[in-house]
This record gives C-alpha cells, sequence and structure tokens, in this order.
C-alpha cells in the first residue's frame, strides 16, 4: 500500500510539474481534450435523451403488446372476458381497445382487439399462446390473425441504439485518438531531447509510456467536469431550439469518462511505441529543428546556386517535408468538418421527407380505380394517394439501353451489338396516368411530365439508380427499350442481374423501340433500379400486362396526434371490409418522423463538427510556435551578421503566404474529397446493408466550405504571425534590465 | 575480471555519396574498477565510439559486451532498461532538461529506473555533499554556472550507482580550475563507489589520471599508455 501511494505520490508530483511549469506547452492538449470530451458529451447525453424520447413516443402509439385483427364475436367474447379475471396469476393481459366493423355481406361484426400483458411480457407471452391460441383458432374457419408491437420486442431497439452510438463513438474516438496523436507527435517530435535523456538513464516503453500517460490523465481529469458542463449546455441548447426539451442523466458522464481515458491512453501509446524504438541518440540530437530539415544540399540545387540567395526560400524549401505533413494534418479536420456538414444535411433532409403513413392492398381480386381514388381521398385525414404498379425489366426479358455520354454509372454493361450504348435491366417500368403525372409533379424534375399522355413514345425516367445519381439526362434525349422477341438457347437460372443480361445478349433476340425523354426525375428513386414511366398503352405495348393496381400508398399529415392516427387507420380498414382479401399495413412514418424530429440529430452533428474543426488551428499553431521556437536562435545568429529585423520579419511573412496558399489548396482538394467519400458513403455503401429509400441530393454545404476555408486561412497567417508576435515579445523581455542582471549573475 | 569489451566495431555515416568511416574496427577492453581515457583530435571518432559502448548509437558492424551482456543485440527497450541498471553517462553539453531543478534533474535515472532494493536518499546526500551542489538543488540549469551544471550532470550518472561511467569531455567546457575540480570529484566520487571509468578528453593532463591512455585517430583506436603497468 505504501508502495502504491509512493508510486502515485511521484508520478502525479512528476507530471503536475511536467504540465504546469510549462503550461504553455500543454495548452494545446488542454483544449484539445476539453473540445473531444465536449464532444463525447454531446453525443453521450444527447443518445441518453434520445432513447428516453423514442421510447416515450413508441409507448404512446404501440400503447398495446398484441393486435388481434378482424375476430369474430365468440373470438372476442374468448378475449373480453378473461380479461375480467382478477385471481392472482390467472390474470396476464389487460384489454386496450377494441375497433368493430362491419363486415361486407354480412350482419355480423368484425373486431380488431388490443391486449396488454401483464407483468413480465415473455412469460406472459407463452402463457396466453398456451391459453388461448388454440380456442380463437377452433372458433373460426379461417383461424386468426394477430399482429405483435414494438414493444414485445423493444430490447432489440436499444441494442440498435447502443450499436448505433457504439458505432458513432467509434469514429468519433478514431478521430479524437487522430487528434491527439497528431498533437503528441509533435510534442514528441520538439521534445525528444527531453524523451532521450529518459532513454539515455534507462527509461523503457513502460516508462516513456506512463510518464507521458500521467501528464494527458492529469490534463484529462481538470477537463473533464467543465467539458461536461458545456456539452450539457451545448445540448440543452439544441433540444430546446428544436422544441424536444432535455434532461440530463447523470450515467452518461461515466461513458464520456470511459471513452476519454481510452482515448487519452491510446494517443500517447503510438507515437511513443514509435519513438522508444529508436536509437537513444537520435533523440537527444533532435535538440534543434534538423530532424525537421530535408535534404539542405537539394535545396541549394534547387536555386541552381552554392548559396541561396532568397533565404526565405531556402527555408521554406529546406523544411517542405515538415510543411506539407503539417499542413494536412492540420487541414483534415476541416474535411472532418465538412462531412459533419453534409450529415447534418442530410438529417436534416430525411426529416423533411413526404413518407406514406398506410399501404393499402386491394387484393388479388380487385383493383384500385378512379372510385377508389374518390372514396379513398374523401377519408378525413388522408392527404396523399400513390397508386403502385410496376414490371421488373427483367422479369420480361427486357432491358434498356442508354447512350454513353448520359451514362455515369457503373451499373451497365456495354455489348458489342451496340458499340455506342450502354444496357441495363435494374428497370422497373412504371404505367402513368394524369393522376401519377400529378404525384410525380410534386418531386423534383426536368421538362414535361404530361408527355407521357399526349404519345406512346414519350416517357419520364429517374437519373437515379439503385438508389444514387447514375445518369445525365436532358428532356429530348432518347433511349432504347428492348423487347424479347426470341431465343437461340435457354439461359442457366443462376445467372442474375448484369449477369443475366450478358448471356441474354448471347442468347436471345431483342426488337428495340426508341422512346423520348419528355421528363427526368431527380429524386425518385428505387433500391433495386431505376424507375420509367409511359402511357397505359405503351406499357401494355412493352410488359404484355393490363394495367391494374393493387395497391396504394397513402399518405397523412406528418404532425398528425396519436388518436387522429388510430382513427385514420380506423377508418381505412373499415374501408378495406368491403373489398375481399383487402389489407392496411400501418408503416407509422408519423411515428418515425416524431421520432427523428425529436431526436435533433441535425444540431448534434453540426455541433460535434464544429468542435472537431478546433483541430486545425490547434495543430497549426502548436506546431508552428514549437518550430518558432527552436528557429529563433538562427534567426538571432542572422541578426547578429547583419540581418535587419524587416528581413526576419520577411521571413515570417512569407512562410504565412506559403502556409495559407499550401492550405486553401489541400483544404479544396481534402474537403472536395470527403464531401465525396460520405455521399457514395451515405447513398451507397451503407444502403447496401438496409434498405434505404432515400436518396439524397449531392449538395455542397457552401456555408461550411467556406468556414473552413476562412478558418484555414486565418489559421495558415495565425500560425505564422503568432509565433512572430512570440518572438518580438521575447525580445522585449530579454532587454529589460533586470533579465540582464540575472543572465550576468547565473555566469 | 572484465567488464567491458569492445570488438571490431564500425560506424559509418553517410553523406550523399560519400561514406565517412566515424569509428573503423575498435576495440577495447576494460576491466572493472579501472579507469581509462580516449584521447584525439576533434572528429577523430572518440565520442562516437563512447556512444556506441554506451548503447547510444547502434554499430554498423562490431559488439560491445558489458558485463557479459551483448548491448548491440539488444532489442532498443531492453538496452535502454541495461543501461538505466549498469551504465551511467556524462555528456559534454551537460544536456539537463531546462525545465526540472537541479535536484529533479539528479534524480531522473532513479525514476526512470526502479531499482527495488536500491535506498538513493543516502547516497544522494554523498554526492551532493562531494560534488558541492548542496545549496544549488532548486535552481534550474539557466541559474547555474558551467561547472555547476557539469557536476549536476555527474551527480545524474552516478545516482543509480552504474557499474560503468561514460564520461564525453566532462571538463571540455571548463576553464583549468573547474576541469580539475570537477575531475577530481569524479575520481572522489568514483572511490566512493567503486566503478569503472571510460572517459573521453582531449586534455592530456586529464587524460595522465587514468589507468589507460587510448588514442584514436581516423576512427581506429590504439593504447597509448598503461599508467597501471608502469
Amino acid at each position: 500500500m505504501e508502495y502504491i501511494i509512493e508510486y502515485l505520490r511521484r508520478n502525479i508530483s512528476l507530471a503536475w510539474k511536467g504540465v504546469f511549469f510549462h503550461l504553455r506547452q500543454y495548452v494545446s492538449f488542454f483544449i484539445a481534450m476539453l473540445v473531444i470530451q465536449t464532444m463525447y458529451g454531446i453525443v453521450t447525453f444527447s443518445n441518453d435523451r434520445n432513447n428516453k424520447l423514442e421510447y416515450g413516443i413508441i409507448s404512446e402509439v404501440y400503447d398495446y403488446d398484441l393486435m388481434f385483427i378482424d375476430l369474430n364475436e365468440q373470438q372476442r367474447l374468448t378475449l373480453v372476458n378473461d380479461t375480467m379475471t382478477v385471481f392472482g396469476d390467472e390474470h396476464i393481459f389487460d384489454l386496450v381497445r377494441e375497433t368493430p366493423r362491419a363486415e361486407e355481406g354480412s350482419y355480423d361484426r368484425r373486431y380488431d382487439i388490443y391486449i396488454k400483458f401483464v407483468g413480465d411480457k415473455d412469460s406472459a407471452l407463452a402463457e396466453f399462446q398456451s391459453r388461448y391460441y388454440d380456442e380463437l383458432s377452433s372458433l373460426s374457419k379461417e383461424g386468426f390473425r394477430v399482429s405483435a408491437s414494438p414493444m414485445m420486442s423493444y430490447e432489440s431497439y436499444r441494442i440498435q441504439s447502443a450499436f448505433y452510438y457504439l458505432a458513432f463513438a467509434a469514429i468519433l474516438t478514431a478521430v479524437s485518438v487522430y487528434f491527439m496523436m497528431n498533437l503528441y507527435s509533435i510534442r514528441l517530435n520538439h521534445y525528444s531531447f527531453t524523451y532521450g535523456i529518459y532513454m539515455t538513464f534507462g527509461a523503457d516503453f513502460k516508462k516513456l509510456f506512463s510518464t507521458a500517460a500521467w501528464e494527458m490523465l492529469i490534463i484529462n481529469f481538470i477537463t473533464f467536469i467543465p467539458s461536461c458542463i458545456i456539452a450539457a449546455l451545448i445540448d440543452l441548447i439544441i433540444y430546446s431550439a428544436g422544441g424536444s426539451g432535455f434532461t440530463f442523466h447523470f450515467f452518461g458522464i461515466f461513458k464520456v469518462l470511459l471513452f476519454s481515458l481510452i482515448i487519452t491512453l491510446t494517443s500517447v501509446t503510438l507515437p511513443m511505441l514509435r519513438f522508444s524504438r529508436q536509437e537513444t541518440m537520435r533523440a537527444l540530437l533532435a535538440e534543434d529543428n534538423s530532424n525537421l530539415v530535408v535534404s539542405p544540399r537539394k535545396s541549394f540545387d534547387f536555386h541552381k546556386k552554392k548559396y541561396p540567395l532568397v533565404y526565405e526560400f531556402a527555408g521554406l524549401w529546406r523544411f517542405r517535408r515538415y510543411y506539407v505533413k503539417q499542413t494536412a494534418a492540420a487541414v483534415v479536420f476541416t474535411a472532418i468538418f465538412i462531412c459533419g456538414a453534409f450529415l447534418s444535411y442530410e438529417k436534416a433532409y430525411s426529416v423533411s421527407l413526404d413518407m406514406p403513413q398506410f399501404m393499402f392492398n386491394f387484393g388479388s381480386n380487385n383493383s384500385y380505380t378512379s372510385t377508389e381514388y374518390k372514396e379513398l381521398s374523401e377519408i378525413e385525414g388522408i392527404t396523399g394517394i400513390e397508386k403502385n404498379f410496376s414490371c421488373r425489366a427483367d422479369e420480361i426479358k427486357s432491358h434498356v439501353l442508354f447512350s454513353k455520354p448520359n451514362v455515369k454509372t457503373s451499373e451497365v454493361i456495354y455489348d458489342e451489338a451496340h458499340p455506342d450504348m450502354a444496357a441495363t435491366n435494374f428497370v422497373l417500368y412504371h404505367p402513368g396516368d394524369e393522376e401519377t403525372v400529378g404525384i410525380l409533379g410534386k418531386g423534383s424534375f426536368e421538362g414535361d411530365l404530361s408527355g407521357i399522355l399526349s404519345s406512346d413514345r414519350n416517357i419520364i425516367i429517374s437519373d437515379s439508380i439503385k438508389n444514387t445519381y447514375g445518369f445525365d439526362f436532358n428532356p429530348g434525349d432518347k433511349v432504347l427499350i428492348a423487347k424479347n422477341t426470341g431465343k437461340i438457347k435457354e439461359i442457366d437460372g443462376m445467372f442474375t442481374g448484369l449477369e443475366l443480361l450478358r448471356e441474354q445478349f448471347r442468347f436471345y433476340r431483342f426488337g428495340y423501340e426508341e422512346y423520348t425523354i419528355c421528363a427526368v426525375l431527380n429524386d425518385d428513386v428505387t433500391i433495386t433500379g431505376m424507375n420509367i414511366y409511359m402511357s397505359d398503352k405503351a406499357f401494355y405495348d412493352l410488359t404484355g400486362m393490363e394495367v391494374s393496381y393493387k395497391s396504394a400508398s397513402l399518405y397523412i399529415d406528418k404532425n398528425t396526434d396519436v388518436e387522429t392516427t388510430r382513427a385514420i387507420y380506423d377508418s381505412l380498414r373499415e374501408y378495406a371490409g368491403y373489398y375481399n382479401g383487402a389489407t392496411v399495413r400501418n408503416l407509422e412514418q408519423s411515428m418515425d418522423y416524431k421520432v427523428e424530429s425529436s431526436k435533433q440529430k441535425p444540431g448534434t452533428y453540426a455541433a460535434v463538427a464544429s468542435l472537431v474543426v478546433i483541430g486545425t488551428p490547434l495543430i497549426w499553431l502548436f506546431s508552428q510556435i514549437l518550430y518558432y521556437k527552436k528557429r529563433e536562435n538562427e534567426f538571432d545568429i542572422l541578426q547578429a551578421f547583419g540581418s535587419t529585423e524587416g528581413e526576419i520579419k520577411r521571413i515570417y511573412v512569407i512562410d504565412a503566404v506559403f502556409s495559407a496558399v499550401l492550405g486553401i489548396l489541400f483544404c479544396v482538394i481534402m474537403d472536395w474529397l470527403a464531401l465525396k467519400g460520405i455521399y457514395y458513403l451515405t447513398n451507397v455503401v451503407l444502403p447496401m446493408f438496409y434498405r434505404e429509400t432515400i436518396r439524397y441530393p449531392f449538395v455542397i454545404p457552401v456555408w461550411a466550405l467556406a468556414a473552413a476555408l476562412l478558418l484555414t486561412l486565418v489559421s495558415a497567417v495565425a500560425s505564422s504571425m503568432v509565433p512572430y508576435i512570440l518572438y518580438l515579445k521575447s525580445k522585449e523581455v530579454k532587454q529589460e534590465p533586470s533579465d540582464i542582471l540575472a543572465e550576468t549573475e547565473s555566469v | 575480471m572484465l567488464i567491458l569489451q569492445a570488438e571490431n566495431v564500425i560506424k559509418q555515416y553517410r553523406q550523399y555519396d560519400e561514406v565517412i568511416y566515424a569509428v573503423n574496427r575498435a576495440s577495447l577492453k576494460v576491466e572493472d574498477g579501472e579507469f581509462v581515457a580516449i584521447m584525439g583530435s576533434s572528429g577523430s571518432g572518440k565520442s562516437t565510439f563512447l556512444h556506441v559502448m554506451a548503447g547510444l548509437i547502434r554499430p554498423d558492424y562490431g559488439h560491445v559486451k558489458i558485463r557479459g551482456n551483448d548491448i548491440t543485440e539488444m532489442p532498443q527497450d531492453e538496452l535502454n532498461r541495461f543501461r538505466g541498471q549498469f551504465i551511467g553517462m556524462v555528456f559534454q553539453k551537460h544536456n539537463l532538461i531546462p525545465q526540472l531543478t537541479a535536484l529533479e534533474n539528479i534524480m531522473i535515472p532513479t525514476v526512470m529506473c526502479n531499482k527495488e532494493e536500491f535506498h538513493f536518499e543516502e547516497h544522494l546526500k554523498k554526492l551532493i555533499t562531494t560534488l558541492k551542489i548542496s545549496d544549488r538543488l532548486n535552481h534550474l540549469p539557466s541559474e547555474l554556472s558551467g561547472g555547476q551544471q557539469q557536476r549536476v550532470a555527474i551527480a545524474r550518472a552516478m545516482i543509480n550507482r552504474p557499474q560503468v561511467l561514460f564520461a564525453d569531455e566532462p571538463t571540455g567546457n571548463l576553464d583549468r580550475a573547474n576541469a580539475d575540480e570537477v575531475l577530481d570529484l569524479l575520481l572522489k566520487t568514483r572511490e566512493v563507489i567503486g566503478q569503472t571509468i571510460v572517459m573521453v578528453t582531449h586534455d592530456i593532463s586529464i587524460a595522465e589520471k587514468a589507468d589507460k591512455i587510448y588514442i584514436m585517430d581516423n576512427g581506429g583506436l590504439e593504447l597509448y599508455k598503461d599508467n597501471k603497468a608502469i
């Protein structure tokens, strides 16, 4: 115990002195740690808050555990009578509500019964199944239909939510570790002499690591509480502004502490490991900036002089690797900032989209006509109807040929028979009438949508394929649509997609019809391919299928409250009762909207991105201040040999201009690549893992890009001019009489 | 007993197309408790050879054994630990850490290399008394004179009672009086601790106090004088 106390005392004392004696060296680490912990605080506290909000909204919508659909009177009574059981564990469920409706062609009534279990849901469900399922089945020749609410499996929601939090935290950890590692590497680079002395007198990796880690831990603990307070305040502002209300969950601070400790320890491990593996003398020799110099002789050769006539340029060239590495390390944070800004935009965009609340399926013997449109439109609360009917190109052995200049996707193949064309069978053909044109008109498009009504040779086409931008079409462009006319040989059933099309080119015969694009849809997406709309007649001619809409997507106002949504659903169920085999599926988009809009993710992403970008000035300034501190001796020598103060200032100014130009160049390139990368990730890669139904437009967040460029410019200039001001100040201080006296005494 | 053995040590540096042999097939054997001086003109390679023997630089060829352990084959981490246990180093330019006080600089080896069986307090008192720096312990290096800084560097090198002390021109930056005083202190301390000293110097009067004097020239090493034998 005594040993442990002594060990802690010595290490903390040494680290404390190390940090506070040269506080200026560690200011960057204090700021960086404050930023990192604040980011974690924002994300963690908002995640805790979101879980609470989500549970509240979902449990309000799903106030039941099981929903029995279309029960007859006897089945209903079986359940309703048993809710009156009050003795002991006999009572396992409560009746939440029941909705009766008339049955077409009968005096009987049908009921939807909603029940909620008492006590543990799993054991209650098992008991319920054994007690009632057989009986309910025996009371009707059709048996019974039951649907479980998400509340029955809410634990899986929690796991999903925890997974998202961990995934986001992992990304944040990677960024934070990179941030801290960069700072620590700069520190190691500039203070390698001190660590070299430690190595000379026996310090191995373990010792060097513990020395560094203790210093970082002290910083970590000092910034922890302030950063948690700042994070909570930022969350409070974001949630209050969004109208969700913010409550603080105390347990979150332990998660923040845990992650910040992981980051602290990880970010010193790698730089220290690399450092400790080097020869001790190399560490000792890097007392000046000589370790940052690249081939000075080559720099002279570069100027075609034996000695550089423009000293400042020679300096830039000698330290070229340092400048490039440092600029890249600093500017990369603007790229992360741009990604955060883009994600914030995407989240806001997805929340703003209108999605169908119900899917009405008319059954195999019925179809959607203008009568149904009128009747469904009259149901109170229904704000939009979108009828659905389509045919996949590969199902009818068809495909589409596009002119090569139109094609911006790899989801196509090229066939020798059509040298200037690209082909794909990832196509959905849709019939279209006035109603379709009206619905499509609500989206983003170019051209004349009603063109398909005036000519059977006109089509409306989407410019995306598999949920991502794929074609550069203009109204008036032509495409060829293939119709199978025969075959040379049957194709193996194992082929799908473009491989199937390749085989079809070899063994099938096709006739082609030319169609003119009358309108291009910009936000009409399908995960399986691209959409083409044409007149009913053209659709029939191509597919051989009579146009018969079997389902319709129904929209309601996103802000509709739970009770009204239930009433609309009940009305639709009532209406469905008039059609044999018709069903209504509640897609709960209104609930999803409420959940997503209450989570305030756009604000959270924007806040985190804005904090990340602090890395740019921080790394630049930290590195340059240390770099110039070591060059001050060089400037003193230059002045001793006749350089004027103006010439010294010129070195700083030229450096500032050079850093600014290099920084802006890096910023534009890196931010553009990052933007493209995050767009590709969210529009192409991630949808491979779940069924994404939104195609996000590629938008350059102009305000974020402008902010990134401005910050880069200011940071680059400041990174040279702040050290210059410090240099001037240090010269002023040196000239104080007391300092001269002190220097004389020490000698 | 042989405590230090360097065999055919070669250390070369490449400067663009030119290869410079800083140490060229240098060999040295040192008995336990011996005081060996290596002399030579500037640029003769004596500091590089000393740094190779102390394990601060890896040789390109050859081996260095201390207490029978080949330090040229040791992984860097193990070598650092070994140096902390058995080797002391005094640099020509003192190499004190500017932000630490004299006492903290002296204590670095005890912090970096925990010898569990070792109690440094008594030893520290002896050292600072012998080296006459008791009243300067809480000063920063910038507040000390050159001689005082060198004494602090010697105290730092000896605090862990290393068996072998390497000193790279420890008196090179000092005037005659200070140089003699520092050397006397070094030898006195050596008597207290009982250790082997390998010192690089270009001062013949200092080298004369050594048991053996070697001369280094163009990277090669030769025995110049064996005072012990005389």
